[in-house]
């Protein structure tokens, strides 16, 4: 299972059968991807986030820098001639 | 002494594993129709050449357990119904309402049906929910047809017990409720949701009754009879969209937005929600009486579809 995050809004419960049996659990509000098991990962994308349980978080874009960071100086010259 | 027909119960409970019976149904409701327990046998001639013209006798080959009952949908049986039928349910809230989001899922839970009928009692254990149909007429109850296979038949069961769900202010209606199609509402008038799990009772060599339950696939159907302000249903049905003046050469998909409400208690309702639902639908036929055209809407449920369910049950 690709490792994604997803963000919970509402704490639920949960119980659904698969050939191997019941599987359970429960998620708190938050965003979880990590920590995740490959069954519960595979019960979110079946069960919770076509149905708005549980959103996908784009794990893909880089992280947003602080609010209060600077953005990155410009090249001087001379490094835009060492290019 | 007669047997009186009116007398008759049917209830519910899901097992924790294939081979563990309840012993008790968690729900128990009346029926407007149907069966609480039934055994199709299956018997053939047993038959050969021999020295006369007589048939020699016959053999048995299966004797298969089920049920096939209709009921009015109530708010805590058609939740255990619901999520027998599909197999998942994820319940959001800390207090009534809970709300249980019902989805299908790679198997179904088993469960023992129990049924009265006069002053007979059975019970079928290791059943699976073969198919479920939702139907409504106008602002009537929505009402359902559930039919369990099942491996194993008790007759004179002792069974006691069971929450009972009587009807009166217990019913989920049309009134007040969503009818959309394709987000837009629409006069739907009657219609139906069958959930069709494709069960096989599987006999082995070695029993009459079936050693196991096997689901198939899960299709979802809906039948919705709509009394249209125009013919543009239609049109999109065949061109792809209401402006559409050509045949379109792949299917027509829509959304479908259903919402039942308990009238009696608001903050409880059903709904049934598809995002991919194929389309289908004939022209009406004109008559020379005149009145309303009515058109059927057929769909075909492509993809996922919950049933979104708010009662005062906190878990299945």
């Amino acid at each position: 299972m690709a490792a994604r995050k997803y963000e919970i809004t509402d704490a639920f419960r949960y119980e659904a059968y698969t050939p191997e049996g019941p599987v359970s659990g429960e998620f708190s509000p938050g965003v979880t991807g990590d920590d995740l098991t490959d069954e519960q990962a595979l019960y979110l994308e079946q069960h919770a986030v076509p149905f708005g349980l549980a959103v996908v978080v784009d794990d893909t874009a880089p992280p947003a820098p602080p609010a209060d960071s600077k953005p990155a100086p410009a090249p001087t010259d001379k490094q835009e001639k060492a290019k | 002494m007669t047997v009186q027909k009116r007398l008759s119960q049917i209830g519910f409970a899901k097992q924790t594993a294939k081979g563990a019976a309840a012993t008790a149904p968690t729900y128990v409701v009346g029926l407007t129709g149907g069966t609480v327990y039934s055994a199709d046998v299956t018997e053939n001639d047993l038959n050969t050449t021999w020295t006369d013209r007589l048939l020699p006798g016959h053999e048995r080959t299966e004797v298969l357990p089920g049920s096939e009952a209709d009921i009015v949908c109530t708010p805590a049986t058609i939740g255990l119904l619901l999520t027998l039928a599909l197999g998942a349910d994820a319940v959001t809230g800390a207090g009534d309402p809970y709300t249980h989001t019902i989805t299908p899922s790679t198997a179904l839970p088993w469960h023992t049906v129990f049924g009265s009928y006069g002053a007979d009692k059975s019970a079928i254990a290791d059943a699976k929910i073969d198919s479920l149909e939702l139907t409504w007429e106008k602002t009537g109850a929505l009402k359902a047809k559930v039919k369990s296979l099942g491996c194993t038949f008790t007759f004179a069961s002792t069974w006691t017990g069971g929450t009972a769900e009587n009807v009166i202010g217990n019913t989920f209606r049309g009134q007040g409720g969503v009818f959309t199609v394709a987000g837009t509402t629409a006069r739907v008038v009657s219609g139906s949701i069958k959930i069709d799990n494709g069960c096989q009772a599987i006999v082995a060599a070695y029993s009459v009754t079936p050693d196991t339950i096997a689901e198939a696939m899960v299709k979802c159907d809906v039948s919705l009879t709509i009394v249209p302000d125009d013919l543009l249903l239609f049109r999109t049905v065949v061109t792809g969209s209401s402006s559409g003046t050509t045949a379109q050469a792949v299917p027509q998909y829509g959304a479908i937005d259903l919402k039942f409400i308990n009238t009696a208690s608001p903050t409880h309702d059903l709904e049934f929600t598809a995002a991919n639902t194929r389309f289908m639908t004939k022209m009406p036929d004109v008559d020379p009486a005149g009145g309303a055209a009515e058109i059927t809407l057929e769909g075909s449920v492509a993809g996922t579809f919950s049933f979104i369910l708010r009662n005062a049950i906190a878990s299945y």
